[in-house]
């Protein structure tokens, strides 16, 4: 009985050490990308900048068309339902408060992070992974060539801004596409609906998505180059970390929403 | 010009690598095994100041500008280096490989100043048909090639080679040792090769040779072969 409990205990702290030294290692890097990235002596080097471009270009510009398409579905299903919700217990001011609190500040910034880590996250992984197996981080190196302004910094300035960016999109198509379907299909005025979803948004709701918005890609970001930079040399172990790289960040974006659900309830 | 790469004795568990030093123009060959190969690549091309082995140092010695630690701008652009197998970024085209250091390191005057030669150094290289393909996954040869490339583009006081001879077919190990000499006679500098074995094939004439061997003391002759 007590050899169990013991084995227990020592598997749980174990554990707990090992998550301890994982995320210290990740705020170790990631302070260490940040530094060389806010310096910003990557301006004026065409070899980072080069690769600032290819990473924009692949995350933002190429994942354009799928957040516009599910913002797209997403949107008419949302303002539908919402608008016979409001419907059915007559009160259409709900429309502009259900929509911010749902769609604006829980669903457009989790959704966007989730198509970001299903389609490019992977590939972050994978491709620091591979570079890792290949050695190119050495090569990297004995050109003096810092890995974290070279690889890392660029992919975490294009996950965090291309998400906020999309996010923004994300929020303008399910709003206007939704509600452009909706009205004309339901005895809804379009320009009433946008009345409505105005007077439901305010500063505060404005700047709830700039934080999610930035926040969860740029959480997910440092997940995945913790991951993609500890791939070691054995190629076998990309697709373990692309798997972990992406639950990972995963869960760290809803720990960190429910954290911002928390602080907001208790403020 | 009497520049000269020089390094602390550098300790791995009971190994010991001696400090020791590479001027222009002359090549050393240190033998060691390959963990002790890498490790020391490692520390030679991590900044001083967060390498893992305290106090170890290398750096070049200049007339003109004094001593660079390795890690710096300047060492990068004074000590080319050779490593086997690892001398492509597989996403960059081999252009992009050839003139990375200074799309990196150098303004805008230098990268034009390269892009000029690098005809030239493709042509030495025989690689100028390819230029603008995919560097992807290649043969060791062209690895070897394109690292020969950039040294010849960055013209360095020091070159440091790992083992860049070995897994070549005979026909590939001809053309680079070739083109190799060539282009160690053009550049003049200094040469460090990192080798397990003291046939490397590399036909090169050593100055000195020192061998590291593990968990013994280390021989050094003077004369090499």
């Amino acid at each position: 009985m007590m050899m169990q409990l013991h084995s227990r205990a020592d598997r749980l702290g174990s554990l707990g050490i090992h998550l301890f030294s994982e995320i210290r290692r990740m705020l170790q890097m990631t302070a260490a990308v940040l530094a060389v990235g806010l310096r910003m002596k990557w301006l004026s080097k065409p070899a980072v900048t080069h690769v600032v471009y290819r990473q924009i270009y692949f995350t933002g510009v190429q994942g354009l068309p799928w957040v516009i398409l599910v913002a797209f579905g997403v949107g008419v299903l949302a303002v539908y339902n919402i608008v016979d919700f409001a419907r059915s217990i007559q009160d259409m001011s709900l429309i502009g408060r259900l929509i911010s609190n749902l769609l604006v500040q829980e669903v457009a910034p989790l959704i966007v992070t989730i198509l970001l880590l299903s389609r490019s996250g992977v590939a972050m992984v994978t491709e620091l992974g591979t570079m890792h197996v290949r050695g190119e981080d050495l090569i990297l190196r004995s050109m003096g060539i810092s890995v974290q302004e070279y690889l890392l910094w660029p992919r975490l300035m294009a996950f965090t801004l291309c998400g906020l960016i999309l996010t923004f999109l994300f929020v303008i198509v399910s709003i206007w596409l939704g509600g452009l379907l909706v009205s004309l299909s339901y005895e809804i005025n379009f320009i009433d609906f946008l009345v409505e979803v105005k007077r439901g948004t305010s500063f505060n709701e404005v700047f709830t998505l700039v934080l999610k918005g930035a926040m969860f890609p740029m959480l997910s970001a440092m997940m995945l180059l913790n991951r993609g930079c500890h791939v070691g040399r054995e190629p076998n172990l990309i697709p373990v970390h692309a798997t972990q790289g992406v639950l990972g960040a995963l869960m760290l974006t809803l720990m960190s929403d429910a954290a911002i659900a928390l602080t907001r309830a208790l403020a | 010009m009497s520049n000269a790469l020089h390094w602390h004795k550098l300790q791995f568990g009971l190994t010991d690598i001696p400090s020791s030093h590479v001027e222009y123009g002359e090549y050393v060959r240190l033998v060691m095994n390959f963990p002790c190969q890498y490790a020391f690549m490692q520390h030679m091309f991590s900044p001083c100041d967060v390498s893992s082995a305290e106090n170890w140092k290398m750096w070049l010695q200049t007339e003109e500008s004094g001593q660079h630690m390795s890690g710096s701008r300047k060492f990068s652009m004074s000590v080319g280096s050779m490593i086997r197998h690892r001398g492509l970024i597989a996403n960059l085209s081999l252009r992009e490989n050839l003139l990375l250091p200074f799309l990196y390191h150098e303004d805008q005057q230098r990268i034009e100043q390269a892009m000029d030669e690098l005809a030239e150094v493709a042509e030495v290289i025989g690689i100028t048909t390819a230029l603008d393909e995919k560097a992807g996954e290649r043969t060791t040869v062209t690895h070897a090639l394109v690292s020969l490339g950039r040294c010849l583009l960055i013209k360095p006081s020091v070159i440091v080679a790992q083992e860049v001879h070995i897994g070549m077919p005979p026909e590939h190990l001809q053309q680079f040792t070739e083109i190799s000499m060539l282009a160690l006679q053009r550049l003049g500098s200094g040469l460090l090769y990192l080798t397990a074995r003291p046939d490397e094939g590399s036909g090169l004439n050593f100055a000195r040779t020192l061998t590291v061997m593990t968990d013994y003391p280390t021989f050094q002759s003077e004369k090499g072969e």
